[in-house]
């Protein structure tokens, strides 16, 4: 997807209209100028939890979304500093393989806001192929919890009507930690396809470095999210170019 | 590139590779289940573990359990160094380690490794017998009553497989109350027993003779469903629980409609307070039940348990139920054997080959409101407190009340 994406603007916006190819695709003074946008996209969470002797919960990766803002500085050719502000959804799913609670599932929808920083590196010169390094810091908005549960209702009556839940996630000041931050790291591409602005497809792997609870307990296993996002995002190029400068690169 | 750029970038590569490694590492811990212990701290250690992980009420619970562990351990360290520990010293030992933790239906029973004597530790037992309305049961004097009560026709007792009686009291306009008392929430088990024909059949007489043929089919052809019977008493005083099967045929029949009570959640992990999501904790009618029009009066005191509680909360959500008498023991969450393989809470351990067994609940319920009457019990909707001097007296007054209320409406 990440490659068809690529090829296809690559296809679309490298050809002018009388049939040659442009030049120059990356603004060519891109130094001291910075750049907004807008990107959405997809997530995986993954909920990393060592579960211990409860060996029949198994934590799976359920699939999210992720939309923002986006800047970008740079001060010298191949180096973008980078902040954006990010709705991304960190989703995982309990499912239960013993015999007698196999129907049991929980699937945990969590929002998060979250502000990377990232030094975006750039390779290339008329089609830019970027690295980020950063990290970033978050906080968890809000969570929903569905799926289906053991009641004393079915225990009584066997009636199963009552183990299916659907809940907005009530927070717990002893045991969630709200507060996020870790890693920010990726590849991506960036195209111009207009004197202003880029197109770019993007992957992040925020890989949490925060116990999504806090420390309330002597033996407690920590709880991570690991999160990898495919951003399709669009930036404008503010200000004007520094001919001098973008000589010198 | 040149060689500086290079460089810029392993370095970010490097940084972030070294804060790669910074999550924390899991914590190894024993399936307090399953643990073979050799030491009095080993068993410590392992019942502390599994309360800390396994224990339903920690979201509520007033005991600092690290600090348990804290003042604690050195006593039991000090059991090893001196190579054991009277059964005095472990009784009390365990006792001051569960001291005062909320949950009603708990019970520690551990081997002591030089005796082999078990000793019990069970926190309600600090707190039950200090209320002020607080008496032992009387069940075998109350019972023996029940056929010398003005009007009483129709007496029916059980045997001691299943202690159950039942009787039929004159109601008001010409009418009659059939009144039920059991012992303990094993009426489907002792039923079935009987249909194997493991029991005499008179071991569920006055079952039969107030349910029906059926017992656990609900209310069928038995005295509390005849025309002229305008009330049912069931009596659950000194009952200490039994079996959720129980639950519908014998008290979800006397109502037509599903009842609703209130939530329930469960233990999901080994975090303190990783729970389950609340679910509605609601029950329907037995398909074969009262019609709805009879009065459903539960009589409870201080020794009605778990099983006897629960009936409680459900006549209460009926329409026509009335609870009469005390305020009852306070274990409210039900549990289910086995349940800690399911749900990694609830009962742990085994004492014939661990040297160890705790009883504990695994399901937590709230009423309506999200309120737990855990380790508080079920306020009546009619108090009445036990009489001693009446009973001295050859009179019931818990039941007489319970009489009064469906003769007079008051």
């Amino acid at each position: 997807m990440f490659l068809a994406f690529a090829c296809v603007c690559l296809a679309a916006s490298s050809q002018k209209s009388d049939g040659t190819f442009r030049s120059t695709m990356f603004p060519a003074d891109p130094i001291g100028r910075w750049n907004v946008g807008l990107f959405g996209g997809i997530d995986r969470n993954t909920h990393v939890v060592d579960v211990g002797y409860a060996t029949d919960m198994k934590y799976t990766p359920m699939g999210g979304a992720t939309a923002g803002l986006s800047a970008g500085y740079h001060p010298v050719g191949w180096l973008t500093l980078r902040a954006d502000l990010a709705w991304v959804q960190k989703n995982y799913r309990l499912d239960r393989d013993s015999y007698y609670v196999s129907f049991m599932y929980t699937e945990s929808t969590n929002d998060y806001i979250l502000l990377p920083l990232a030094a975006e590196l750039s390779f290339g010169r008329t089609f830019r192929v970027v690295a980020h390094v950063g990290g970033y810091v978050g906080y968890w908005l809000s969570g929903k919890r569905e799926g289906q549960s053991l009641s004393v209702s079915y225990l009584i009556s066997g009636n199963d009507e009552d183990t299916f839940f659907e809940e907005d996630y009530a927070f717990d000041e002893t045991r969630d930690n709200r507060l996020d931050a870790g890693l920010d790291f990726g590849v991506g591409m960036r195209l111009a396809v207009a004197k202003r602005f880029d197109v770019s497809v993007d992957m992040h792997w925020y890989y949490g470095l925060t116990d999504v609870q806090k420390s309330y307990m002597t033996n407690l296993n920590p709880r991570y999210n690991t999160t990898r996002a495919l951003q399709f995002g669009i930036a404008y190029w503010l200000g004007k170019g520094n001919e001098k400068k973008n000589k010198g690169e | 590139m040149n060689i500086s750029k290079v460089k810029k970038i392993y370095t970010l590569l490097f940084v972030a590779v070294l804060f790669a490694g910074c999550r924390k590492d899991a914590v190894e811990v024993v399936n307090p289940d399953r643990h073979f212990c050799y030491t009095y701290v080993d068993q410590f250690e392992t019942i502390w573990t599994g309360i800390d992980q396994g224990y339903l009420f920690w979201d509520r619970d007033t005991v600092d359990w690290d600090a348990v562990y804290e003042r604690m351990l050195p006593v039991f360290r000090q059991f090893d160094s001196k190579g054991g520990a009277t059964d005095e010293e472990l009784d009390r030992a365990y006792k001051q380690m569960v001291h005062g933790l909320l949950d009603h239906h708990m019970y520690v029973q551990v081997k002591n490794l030089k005796t082999g004597n078990p000793v019990y530790a069970d926190p309600a037992w600090d707190e039950v017998p200090y209320r002020d309305y607080y008496h032992y049961t009387f069940f075998d004097q109350q019972v023996a009553l029940l056929k010398t009560m003005e009007g009483v026709t129709e007496y029916n007792e059980g045997n001691d497989y299943f202690r159950c009686y039942s009787a039929l009291f004159p109601g008001s306009d010409g009418k009659k109350i059939a009144y039920l008392r059991f012992r303990s929430f094993a009426a489907t088990s002792t039923a079935r027993s009987v249909s194997y024909g493991s029991l005499p059949v008179a071991t569920v007489g006055p079952l039969r003779w107030f349910y029906g043929n059926g017992v656990v089919d609900g209310v069928t052809n038995g005295w509390a469903g005849r025309s002229n019977v305008e009330a049912v008493i069931i009596d659950l005083r000194g009952n200490g629980g039994g079996n959720l099967d129980d639950i519908r045929p014998l008290i979800c029949s006397l109502t037509p409609t599903k009842t609703d009570i209130g939530y329930t959640r469960h233990k999901e992990g080994l975090g303190r307070l990783d729970y389950s999501a609340w679910t509605s904790f609601s029950i329907d009618s037995h398909p074969n039940h009262l019609d709805g029009t009879k009065k459903v009066v539960l009589l409870v005191d201080v020794n009605s348990v778990s099983c006897s509680e629960l009936s409680a909360c459900i006549v209460q959500s009926m329409p026509h139920g009335t609870v009469i008498g005390e305020r009852t023991y306070g274990a409210t969450c039900p549990l289910i054997p086995g349940g800690h393989d399911m749900l990694y809470s609830g009962v742990f351990g085994d004492y014939g080959s661990l040297g160890y067994y705790v009883y504990t609940s695994n399901f937590d319920v709230v009423d309506k409101e999200y309120k737990s009457l855990e380790g508080v019990g079920v306020t009546p909707d009619i108090e009445c407190l036990f009489d001693f001097n009446a009973l001295q007296n050859g009179r019931d007054n818990q039941l007489e009340r319970a009489l009064e209320y469906i003769r007079t409406g008051k």
